[in-house]
């Protein structure tokens, strides 16, 4: 007889890399990628929201045709860590808020288990809305529930009072609530006063196992890992570069990513006459954008407005410096580095605060940069290793040593 | 493998054309079934990729070219007959008005007189069309939510019936291996807005 799973977890989350959208949900791919080989079992629910225009009638034939066909397709297939992917596709129509995803979510993970509930006594869920619902919806009365928050939009979630008063039971139930950094936390504190106590910190893991070749000897290839999407000011940046760009002609900038600017980059690249030293790549899996930051040397990331900021960390985890705004996950990540990692700036409606931070950097590199400092203290907080502990300290508190699973003792969550 | 991908509702089109690539790249044959071919324009499929387009399919049968040819090809022709010179931007509009507010109503009125329900119609067309007179599917894969209910008349197979069925996944890259999958229990119908609790739109 089979010996039933010690360490078994179930992952339910509505963001998970796609071919189609292979940045979504890189973050949770990597916890996932970091936890489970120290498990005995790890199930991964992707509930993808496939939302198209369907009226009311169409919207009740599809939700009759999918509960069919969830009973067909039943495929689980191996994904990062030796996990396992179960992918749920949740039709919504188009214009839902969140409350109502988060129910649909919910009832098709149910739908998705045949009715029975998720079969482990671990379940950590991902956004309290909808996956947090999702999981509390459908674990055991037993199971354990785990919720990472990571949304920048958590003023739009919180927006109703039912999505509020759904969140609010999420937390209730979860026994452990984790928010990605203060920028997450602190709205939810100011939501859920009564739950300050139980909404924590718990860091991304980053892969810090490949290094750069060669070390960055000067700053001229730029790189950009992210949307094309006003909200990451990169049209400041481009207009920032092209100010650097005409003090040293050498200089290259490189656009990962894809979004509603991509097209109105390209004209004002022309427009600036430094189309030929801008590259638009579009969309990259992760791996390849990990690639890119190890062929260039420096990140230039101007977001608005960041809940952690992965890519500043990944950036470091390469060996490349980062020129990054204090938008408010990454003055946190890169804490006690700040100067060893790179240059931090501004978030300003211009792109001077780049062009000077880019100067300032420029002026002190490298030798009073140390990104071999900045890469260990951040490997300390953020590498899979660390994480893992982290993860695995609160799900397993209890449970007794499994052959494969380190001891837990490095808790990675930041005070 | 042979693999029919239900694309009807062509919203996710990046992945239909990447997964069919792969398809093709894993050496396998793939079929795109969609709905029209104009939201897909702009897309390029792998040229091993076959795409049939259902809105063609429906306009061959010889009933439904007779309607065109009243309703649309005849008073289009006459409509450009008569747009030339200062009468070309009236007759413009007219047409097109004519073609809102009488064709295309008369040619839904006239849908329900053929005596066939359009899923029902839909259906047979695929069967004998896209279905019949190819090698079997191997799998189905399901690519939108428009997709959902012809994929599940389809997938209803009438009971004692003993060819195999085709595997089923939302997606390529998920379908797994293996023969076909059991049917697990029947489960209750998901939830429309209808029963969904919230009701606010953006």
């Amino acid at each position: 007889m089979a010996a039933t799973p010690v360490k078994d977890v179930a992952i339910v989350t509505p963001w998970y890399p796609t071919r189609d959208m292979p940045f979504r949900g890189a973050f949770v791919q990597a916890m996932v990628g970091a936890t489970a080989p120290g498990c005995d079992r790890v199930t991964v629910y992707h509930g993808d929201a496939w939302v198209a225009a369907l009226s009311d009638r169409d919207d009740e034939l599809v939700g009759r045709a999918h509960a069919e066909l969830l009973g067909l397709a039943t495929a689980r297939t191996p994904t990062v860590g030796g996990a396992q992917l179960r992918y749920v596709p949740v039709p919504i129509p188009r214009g839902r808020w969140h409350a109502e995803i988060a129910h649909r979510h919910a009832a098709t993970l149910g739908a998705a288990l045949g009715g029975k509930p998720i079969d482990a006594p671990v379940v950590h869920a991902h956004v309290g809305l909808p996956g947090g619902w999702a999981a509390i919806r459908n674990a055991r009365p037993d199971a354990r529930i785990f919720v990472t928050e990571h949304a920048t939009f958590l003023d739009q979630v919180l927006d109703t009072p039912e999505a509020r008063a759904m969140y609010d039971e999420v937390l209730h139930r979860a026994d452990g609530f984790f928010a990605v950094g203060e920028a997450v936390r602190a709205p939810l504190l100011e939501a859920f006063p009564h739950h300050a106590d139980r909404i924590t910190f718990i860091a991304n893991p980053i892969d810090f196992d490949v290094s750069r070749p060669e070390p960055v000897t000067d700053l001229r290839r730029w790189l950009y890992v992210g949307g094309l999407i006003p909200r990451k000011g990169v049209d400041l940046l481009l207009e920032a570069f092209a100010t650097c760009r005409a003090e040293d002609p050498t200089l290259t900038l490189t656009l990962v990513g894809a979004g509603e600017l991509a097209g109105k980059l390209s004209e004002r690249a022309a427009e600036l006459g430094v189309a030929e030293a801008v590259t638009q790549t579009g969309a990259l899996p992760p791996d390849e954008a990990l690639r890119l930051m190890r062929e260039h040397d420096l990140l230039v990331h101007n977001s608005r407005f960041e809940t952690f900021g992965v890519t500043v960390i990944e950036a470091a985890a390469a060996g490349m410096p980062v020129l990054v705004t204090r938008c408010g996950g990454p003055e946190e990540t890169l804490a006690g580095v700040e100067e060893s990692a790179g240059e931090l700036i501004d978030v300003e409606d211009t792109p001077d605060v780049i062009v000077a931070g880019y100067r300032r950097l420029r002026s002190r590199f490298p030798q009073q940069v140390d990104l071999s400092l900045a890469r260990r203290e951040l490997a300390a907080r953020y590498s899979y290793p660390s994480v893992a502990q982290a993860h695995h300290r609160i799900w397993f508190a209890d449970a007794p040593a499994a052959g494969t699973s380190d001891a837990l003792s490095v808790p990675a969550q930041r005070s | 493998m042979q693999v029919l991908f239900l694309a009807l509702g062509a919203t996710r089109r990046r992945a239909v054309v990447e997964e069919t690539a792969q398809v093709v790249a894993d050496g396998g044959r793939a079929v795109v079934l969609v709905a029209a071919a104009k939201p897909w324009s702009r897309e390029r499929f792998h040229p091993e990729v076959q795409v049939v387009d259902l809105s063609k399919l429906e306009a061959h049968g010889p009933i439904r070219k007779v309607e065109r040819a009243l309703l649309f090809s005849g008073p289009g022709l006459v409509f450009r007959a008569l747009g030339r010179g200062p009468m070309k931007t009236f007759a413009r509009r007219a047409g097109g008005a004519y073609e809102r507010r009488i064709a295309s109503p008369v040619h839904r009125a006239l849908l329900p007189r053929n005596g066939e329900d359009p899923a029902e119609l839909q259906q047979r067309l695929i069967r004998r069309q896209v279905l019949a007179g190819r090698p079997p599917f191997d799998l189905f894969v399901v690519s939108d939510p428009a997709s959902m209910p012809p994929a599940a008349r389809l997938l209803a197979r009438p009971a004692g019936s003993d060819s195999p069925a085709p595997r089923v996944a939302y997606r390529y890259d998920y379908a797994g291996s293996g023969g076909p999958v059991p049917r697990q229990p029947a489960v209750p119908a998901l939830p429309s807005s209808a029963s969904a609790a919230a009701k606010e739109s953006r």
